[in-house]
């Protein structure tokens, strides 16, 4: 046996190594903030910056307006069966109603109902779209599937589906949003923050959420802060992000 | 092929087709909502029997073959029927196990958190009993819970409602008083109903009805429960241990409690029964018109993600008549292998009878060792 092989293979290992902590960092982090937010069964959040307000919607199928300081605003005259998901851009608030596989898109000043997409899936009545954010990497919106599979789902603007990508092996998600260059997705189960790459969905970084439970919403401050929704304690948390 | 290589063609097939088990299916028409779902269970029994008697429970079994649709019409409505094709082929009916598990409609009322269910289902009496099986650790219920003692279902009305965060939950409702049988039969010639009720207070979240902390939750999850039920009967229906239905008057009532924690579970719960029996044969010539019944169990669990297993023991203790001398002690281990949590899940549980309780009329338990291995696929 050739022994000049063995450092070789030491330095390759190494090097792959290297390559693996880099590519797929994992942070734990803190609680900094949290308060209770009287809305009941809140299951997502999104900052929208043109009314500088946030968005909540709730497992009782209502979309509620907050202030900065998470006092409520107003609340949205329509009646869902089960809002999971949120986003907010300059004209138009986005709603994702799991139960019934539609996106609702209203006026973001009016809370008007503007229009209704049909969002087909036939996996389980609860295990349906979770979330929806918008992906300005691939001009996109993109959807989360909660588990049994985890998938993400692009669809154009009249939500026609594009393409799926799964996420396997990485728990559940409950809530994505995008900030700074990269979609991060919230894992309810694993109570962790995926940072994605916007093009690919590839994980280049985890983050652990401590002091947290069943954390279901997520999206950030004009201030780069995190802010992460416990639909059980009823609660937002804040956290330290400095990607 | 050898039993060897069989063996490792049938491990190699159930690593795989755990990664299909994908849940439920649902069909919309963006109104109303049908959901499509059901699971097999399938075991080997093993007993180790008392000398002269007869082996043949010692075999492989489908417990479980279950299809269920549940139907959400509308915003306040649902309906839901779940049926066993297993028990309903099978050759005797098992309390714990019945053929017609669901068959009820429900409708809550707007702007209230109350739900009323009419219908054939699970009577809200006993956290045990309110735990569905694919999510437990245990093959098989405590003895005190399993139906023997206290129907498991019945047909009636039941009100729910939930306060503050769902951290109180109170239930109420009316029942034939006949429990499973009432699939089978009338009402007793008594004509009256079981009346039942339940309130169940978590913190700092809600509880939820799962033996198994899947997901390790960072904060303790405390639950407590208190429920009670009373029926007046004529006739008494002949069961395996004649508790269920008593023809007479009965009243239970029972507590639990619930801990979960960074994977760890802990669950508990007892009952008395205070009977007067038309039937004073039951109570052995004693001066006196009632007898009590009743037990507890107790169980802990450790549920560790990085080798998907769970570890589970569980003591349970009965006595069937407080006129007889004796309890029935049971010491049981369960280890749990989820290859997709609960939906793919391998379970091996072993029961040592510690003690039997002999009351007259009552067959004795024809064995003192028992294993199961088995197997449950959630789709």
């Amino acid at each position: 046996m050739n022994t000049n092989i063995f450092p070789r293979i030491m330095v390759n290992l190494s090097l792959v190594c290297a390559i693996l902590l880099c590519s797929h960092r994992t942070d734990i982090l803190h609680v900094t903030y949290k308060k209770h937010i009287p809305i009941p069964e809140p299951s997502d959040i999104c900052y929208s910056p043109s009314t500088q307000s946030y968005f909540i919607v709730s497992d009782k199928g209502v979309l509620y307006e907050v202030d900065t300081n998470l006092r409520f605003v107003r609340k949205a005259d329509l009646a869902g069966y089960d809002f999971e998901g949120v986003y907010a851009d300059s004209n138009k608030v986005y709603v994702c109603d799991e139960t019934m596989r539609r996106v609702f898109a209203l006026n973001v000043r009016t809370l008007q109902q503007e229009e209704v997409r049909p969002v087909p899936y036939h996996g389980g009545r609860n295990l349906g779209y979770e979330s929806i954010t918008w992906n300005p990497a691939r001009n996109c919106f993109v959807m989360a599937i909660e588990k049994d599979p985890t998938r993400l789902v692009e669809f154009d603007r009249q939500f026609v589906q594009l393409r799926e990508v799964n996420l396997k092996n990485k728990g559940d998600i409950s809530s994505l949003t995008y900030y700074n260059n990269f979609i991060y997705a919230l894992s309810d189960e694993k109570r962790v923050v995926y940072r994605l790459h916007p093009e690919t969905y590839r994980i280049e970084a985890t983050y652990t959420l401590r002091g947290i439970l069943n954390p279901e919403g997520l999206c950030f401050t004009n201030q780069g802060e995190m802010l992460v929704l416990s639909d059980d304690l009823q609660m937002i948390f804040r956290y330290n992000l400095n990607p | 092929m050898t039993p060897r290589s069989a063996l490792l063609i049938h491990l190699f097939f159930l690593l795989y087709i755990h990664r299909a088990a994908y849940a439920q299916f649902t069909l919309g028409n963006g109104r109303s909502t049908l959901q499509l779902s059901g699971n097999v269970t399938a075991y080997f029994k093993g007993r180790i029997y008392k000398p002269g008697e007869n082996k043949s429970n010692n075999l492989f079994e489908v417990r479980n073959a279950q299809l269920e649709l549940k139907a959400w019409i509308g915003r306040y409505s649902s309906c839901e029927l779940q049926f066993d094709i297993a028990q309903l082929l099978a050759r005797t009916s098992d309390l714990d196990n019945p053929a017609i598990r669901e068959a009820n409609f429900g409708f809550k009322i707007p702007q209230t958190s109350t739900e009323i269910r009419l219908g054939y289902g699970k009577v809200c009496y006993s956290r045990s009993n309110l735990v569905s099986f694919l999510v437990s650790p245990f093959v098989q219920r405590p003895f005190l819970t399993n139906g023997n003692s206290f129907s498991r279902r019945d047909i009636g009305i039941t009100l729910t409602q939930s306060f503050w965060r769902q951290l109180i939950n109170l239930s109420f409702g009316f029942y034939s008083g006949q429990g499973e049988s009432i699939l089978r039969s009338n009402n007793d010639p008594s004509g009256r109903f079981e009346y039942i009720g339940r309130l169940d207070i978590s913190y700092p979240v809600r509880g939820r009805y799962i033996d198994i902390d899947l997901n390790s939750v960072p904060l303790p999850i405390f639950t407590g429960g208190i429920n009670a039920r009373y029926m007046k009967k004529q006739n008494t229906i002949n069961d395996e241990i004649f508790l269920r239905v008593v023809g007479g008057s009965k009243l239970v009532y029972g507590a639990d409690i619930s801990f979960m924690w960074q994977g760890l579970s802990l669950q508990s719960e007892i009952h008395q029964m205070h009977i007067t029996p038309n039937d004073t044969t039951r109570l052995f010539n004693y001066n006196t018109t009632f007898f009590r019944a009743g037990g507890y169990y107790a169980q802990i669990g450790y549920y560790c993600k990085w080798i998907k297993s769970n570890l589970a023991l569980r003591y349970d203790e009965m006595n069937q008549n407080d006129l007889v001398k004796g309890y029935l002690r049971n010491l049981t281990a369960s280890y749990c292998f989820m290859l997709n949590g609960t939906k793919n899940m391998l379970r091996f549980n072993y029961t040592y009878v510690i003690e039997e309780e002999n009351v007259p009329g009552t067959d004795p338990l024809k064995w003192r060792h028992q294993f199961r291995l088995g197997w449950q696929y959630v789709y």
